[in-house]
């Protein structure tokens, strides 16, 4: 008999049954950690016993057993889920809605975490995962930490178990018995980025919970000196690492996906997502100030709590369905149960912070404000700064209607009016700190470093409003401005202004990051007479963490690159019978005709459009339509991407007309898109080549290899070649599995084929391409069709955008004025389809609190650095040695001698 | 389970993985050839399972029972606290190349340089120190030890009663430490052939008078 069908039988049960286990395997793991933490405690650890008393062993050893015992009960959990999608059990709930019998097996594994109750359970999932990997890690590390890193994740993972278990059991019964077939899974949801995208997302999230552990270890074990960071340091990268991959590839699936020509439309949960990325890499910089200059201790520590904080905050905006949003699920009671456990981390993180405060005080003193530690300071500051203004935009809309009782919406173009000055301010600290040196910058070192820089950017900016305009880039860009306020006027101003200055830092920065490549290449060839090849790889490999950074920081110049080239959008929209044309930007289209296909899962419908670029036959296209069985009311669009260097020509099929096939198409012409993605890739093997070594420490400065090292008495005089030539070459091998899983992953015209004729036909058809005008009315109002919440009316692909504009711009042609279209729309659908809250009385606040904040935060700042500098002028002398142990001149000497000796062998 | 197979199970300590990964692996593909692809994933649930209550099983033993091993010995312990100090003086050596690198392409000072190298200098002359020391507790540790287990070895030459697997599982390395040769030197009762020390004028056991005693 198949064992399946004796286990069949009661699988939702057990389900159930296993995850109430595995809330009481926590709570019991969480005992023991805390009860090999206390037995610890009571062990003097004089030198003469330094180790763990036998009972602190032993309960740690159990609490390590236990931490893995409950990680495999959230295994079994999800497995018994899977299973259940895999034998179709409808008698689930959540198997029942979110996939359906016809579903292709790869989607039947993405619905484990394409609804609700089941990412929930993906989360605890991958938080196991993350316990399973850190307790192995930890076995013989860090006995002092561990104890209470395994407390912290058991209590995350208990809070899990407990939402589940009350109140988002994905393996509940569906009340109504199991039906023949299921829901399906949503449609925008069966596509490759979507399966790849949530899961390293959801990686980089839950991630943050591990470095935030070790954070609270260090301060509930009182050990806050640089051992919790170099434990954490790994953890923090690999998340930060996961939370870049998967915010970049949320960007490609917007734009691969939704068919509205952009990709970051600052919905709530792509703000969401990209928060804690914001504080984490706050962390990731103010960190090294704490390891040179022993300083910013309980900064770090606030930063690692703010992080994880922002990870829970963000699950909790997805998942109550507190905000609208295009990624949230159904509104449900788990909100409650998230902000409670928000309040509980909340408090017993600062409270903990407050304990140690006395602590945590740093000596930090510095020469001068161009420093490198200064520039960390200020780098910090813009980061926080911008994440605040995105937290308090993104909530704001629940704030005013808890406080004023009016419901509204932040849309797209109020983050994209006010970010853009933050954003490069960001940008130029990103290459004024690569370039300052630390503690002290003499005026002929600086010009030193800055000067070839200063020239490239100089020289872009230049060129750029000499030719910028022949090469279809014209030196301005001019943007509306969102309120027709003072404010709205002079900000709008500076965006218009913003594109040479955003080129100009996108080139210093390259600049800045290839010198330093350079520069550092020369100095190896003259001190070590090697070959400018061997001496550029020798210097990445040796100083993986320096130059894998300036990897990461030319990666995000290139991606604002591509961020500047959207100022240059052009799009346009036409209804068109077969042979019709309309033009968009440098690329004329022309509509041959349709065709469509069917299979047991979906429908499809596309256009065959023949493209000519600047004049010359380019290729054929084939944007399409597809309606699941499943989802006959959700017709997803299949958009024709065609990338370039210069720019993307992206065609959408908005409707076509069976019978009279009449197509509705939009074009967009994306200037510089492709470099976003370039530059994310490159940011990727950055990141890649600085986290690299973290496996295989030995070659890291600074850093306190966990491996067993050699002994003292053994100078290493030939060492490290053989395995820096091994790390080199699966350093290369990543990069190439990196470079072909880009090759995938770029957004390509998968429907491109053969060429049109020769000439391009003359444009006609009813061409919908927005007046100056049209587009500033339409950019102030959303779209209120239900379905695509919260996209401008302006780029909105749905009928009821269509309809709505069609008649609003004959209103508008016929005379009536912008304004009172405007306050006519939202007299019908309400304050929440203004795309911008207006700019008046309270209102004022989603913009005035976040700038009041980053004031406040500056002048903190300020004060924080102006007070080390006194303190400097205070002491003249440096203090730093009063640190070193006293030791005798005799031994001083003899160790000095073992140190030269050992330097010389070390290799370099 | 008895301690005896509890230092079964506990030898075969560093094969766990690699044997329970081999199961893993046959019986998926068992399953999948025999029962269809679903039923792996019923298969890796079972695993999962059996992972689970063994995992708290060795968890409860090692949280109740003494005799379970612990995390480390104290061996272990220092040898890990020495492999940390190393670990640190060879941070400390990196940072001091670093800090030279950076000069090198003018990114520091030299005043800086100098005092953060002679700062650096100083973390590593504190982990050699330490390091030192750590090497003399282990040898005071390690005399002690020998000192300790001859005498424990007299005292317990007599108590034949004590099963090899027991002493095993306390201290492990009492067997190897205890010479056979020290046999001879042993004192056989006539009356009950128990051995007793050579300057025993009783027998521990039998009472009898023993006639080599201080002869």
């Amino acid at each position: 008999m198949n064992p399946s069908e004796v286990f069949n039988a009661g699988i939702p049960a057990f389900g159930t049954w296993v995850l109430y286990a595995f809330m009481v395997a926590a709570a019991c793991t969480f005992a023991l950690a805390v009860a090999a933490a206390n037995a610890s405690h009571k062990v003097p650890l004089a030198t003469g016993s330094l180790g763990m008393s036998p009972p602190a062993s032993r309960l740690l050893r159990a609490a390590r057993l236990a931490a893995l015992g409950t990680c495999a009960l959230v295994v079994l959990d999800v497995l018994l889920l899977l299973y259940a999608f895999v034998s179709h059990d409808f008698r689930i709930r959540y198997v029942m809605r979110y996939s359906d019998r016809s579903m292709p097996a790869p989607y039947l594994f993405t619905a484990l975490w394409g609804g609700q109750d089941g990412s929930l359970l993906w989360w605890a999932f991958l938080l196991s995962a993350y316990t399973g990997a850190c307790v192995l890690w930890l076995k013989n590390r860090y006995q002092e930490l561990a104890p209470y890193v395994i407390a912290t994740l058991m209590t995350i993972l208990f809070f899990f178990a407990v939402l589940m278990a009350f109140a988002a059991n994905p393996f509940s019964a569906n009340v109504a018995g199991a039906p023949p077939d299921g829901d399906g899974l949503n449609p925008s949801l069966q596509n490759f980025y979507m399966a790849i995208h949530p899961p390293s997302l959801y990686i980089g999230f839950v991630g943050c919970a591990v470095p935030f552990a070790f954070g609270l270890a260090a301060l509930l074990s009182n050990r806050l000196d640089d051992e919790w960071i170099h434990a954490a340091r790994r953890w923090a990268l690999f998340a930060w690492l996961f939370l870049s991959i998967g915010n970049i590839l949320g960007m490609l699936w917007a734009y691969e996906e939704l068919g509205w020509g952009g990709y970051w439309a600052w919905d709530p949960v792509e703000n969401a997502a990209c928060m804690p990325w914001f504080t984490m890499t706050a962390y990731l910089h103010s960190v090294m100030v704490q390891e040179r200059r022993r300083a910013l201790k309980i900064w770090n520590l606030v930063l690692l709590i703010l992080t994880f904080l922002l990870t829970i905050f963000g699950t909790f905006l997805t998942r109550s369905g507190l905000i609208a949003s295009i990624h949230s699920f159904a509104q449900s009671e788990i909100g409650t149960y998230f902000l409670y456990f928000l309040a509980f981390c909340t408090a017993t993180s600062f409270a903990l912070v407050l304990r140690r405060l006395p602590q945590l005080r740093s000596s930090m003193e510095i020469d001068s404000v161009l420093s490198r530690e200064a520039m960390f300071v200020a780098n910090n500051w813009i980061l926080l700064g911008i994440c605040v203004f995105i937290v308090v935009a993104t909530t704001w809309p629940k704030i005013s209607e808890a406080f004023w009782n009016e419901r509204l919406t932040v849309g797209a173009s109020f983050y994209n009016f006010w970010l853009p000055v933050p954003g490069l301010v960001m940008l130029a600290l990103i290459g004024v700190g690569t370039l300052t040196p630390w503690r002290k910058a003499s005026e002929k070192l600086l010009w030193n470093s800055f000067r070839g820089p200063l020239l490239a950017a100089v020289v872009v900016a230049v060129a750029h409003i000499l030719f910028g305009a022949r090469l279809g880039y014209p030196a301005y860009a001019p943007v509306d401005p969102i309120y027709p306020s003072a404010v709205g006027r002079a900000v709008a101003w500076i965006d218009s202004r913003i594109t040479p200055i955003s080129l100009a830092l996108v080139a210093f920065n390259v600049a800045a990051v290839v010198q330093e490549f350079y520069r550092g290449a020369k100095a190896r060839m003259a001190s070590k007479q090697e070959t400018s090849v061997a001496a550029f790889a020798n210097l990445v490999l040796k100083n993986r963490r320096r130059y894998g950074g300036y990897t990461v920081h030319m990666g995000l110049a290139l991606m604002f690159l591509g961020f500047t080239g959207s100022a240059w959008r052009q799009e346009g929209e036409a209804s068109l019978r077969p042979g019709e044309t309309f033009a968009v930007g440098r690329y004329t289209m022309r509509y041959d005709g349709m065709g469509s296909s069917r299979d047991p899962n979906k429908r499809e419908v596309w256009a065959n459009i023949s493209v000519w670029q600047d004049g010359r036959p380019f290729k054929v296209v084939r944007p399409s339509k597809r309606v699941y069985t499943t989802h006959p009311d959700m017709p997803t669009s299949e958009v024709s991407i065609t990338a370039g260097l210069r720019d993307d020509l992206y065609v959408v099929l908005a409707s076509v007309n069976e019978n009279s096939r009449i197509a509705h198409l939009k074009g967009f012409v994306n200037p510089l898109t492709l470099w976003i993605w370039l530059g994310g890739l490159l940011l990727v093997i950055g990141l890649s080549i600085a986290i690299w070594p973290e496996v295989t420490v030995e070659l890291l400065p600074q850093r306190r290899p966990d491996t067993p090292g050699k002994k003292p008495e053994e100078p290493s005089s030939t060492p490290n070649t053989q395995p820096s030539a091994a790390r080199s070459s699966t350093g290369a091998a990543l990069a190439l599995l990196l470079t072909l899983a880009a090759g995938t992953l770029l957004p390509s015209a998968a429907n491109a084929q053969g060429h049109t004729g020769s000439s391009p036909p003359p444009v006609g058809g009813e061409s919908e391409t927005l007046t100056p005008e049209e587009r500033r009315m339409f950019d102030r109002l959303l779209c209120m069709c239900g379905t695509c919440q919260r996209l401008p009316l302006a780029t909105c692909t749905c009928d009821f955008a269509s309809h709505k504009r069609a008649s609003m711009r004959e209103r508008l042609a016929n005379g009536t004025p912008a304004d009172q279209l405007v306050s006519a729309y939202v007299a019908e659908y309400g304050a929440a389809s203004l795309a911008v809250p207006p700019d008046q009385g309270y209102q004022r606040g989603v913009y005035a609190l976040p700038i009041a904040v980053a004031v406040g935060g500056g002048a903190l700042a300020g004060m924080l650095l102006r007070s080390w500098k006194e303190r400097r002028t205070a002491n003249s002398r440096p203090a730093n040695e009063k640190n070193a142990p006293t030791m005798s001149q005799e031994k001083t000497s003899d160790y000095d001698r073992r140190i030269d000796e050992e330097l010389r062998g070390l290799d370099d | 389970m008895t301690e005896e197979s509890n230092a079964e199970f506990d030898r075969l300590g560093p094969y766990l993985p690699l044997i329970a990964l081999l199961t893993l692996l046959i019986g998926s593909a068992f399953t999948a050839i025999r029962f269809g692809v679903p039923a792996v994933v019923l298969w890796l649930a079972f695993a999962a399972l059996t992972g689970a209550v063994l995992l708290f099983w060795e968890a409860i033993r090692s949280a109740v029972d003494p005799a379970a091993p612990g995390d480390e010995s104290h061996e272990e312990h220092l040898e890990r606290v020495r492999s940390d100090l190393e670990a640190k003086k060879k941070a400390a050596l990196r940072a001091i190349k670093d800090i030279d690198f950076e000069r090198s392409i003018g990114r520091l000072s030299d005043d800086d340089h100098a005092e953060l190298r002679e700062r650096y200098r100083a973390e590593a002359r504190a982990a050699m120190e330490a390091y030192d020391q750590s090497l003399g507790t282990f040898l005071d540790r390690a005399e002690r030890l020998a000192k300790e287990q001859e005498e424990k070895a007299e005292q317990t030459e007599g108590e034949t009663a004590e099963t090899p697997a027991e002493r095993s599982v306390e201290t492990p390395s009492q067997d190897t430490a205890t010479p056979p040769a020290q046999e001879k030197t042993k004192v056989q009762c006539k009356a009950c052939e128990t051995s007793n020390d050579t300057d025993a004028t009783f027998c521990k056991r039998c009472g009898e008078r023993l006639e080599s005693s201080n002869a």
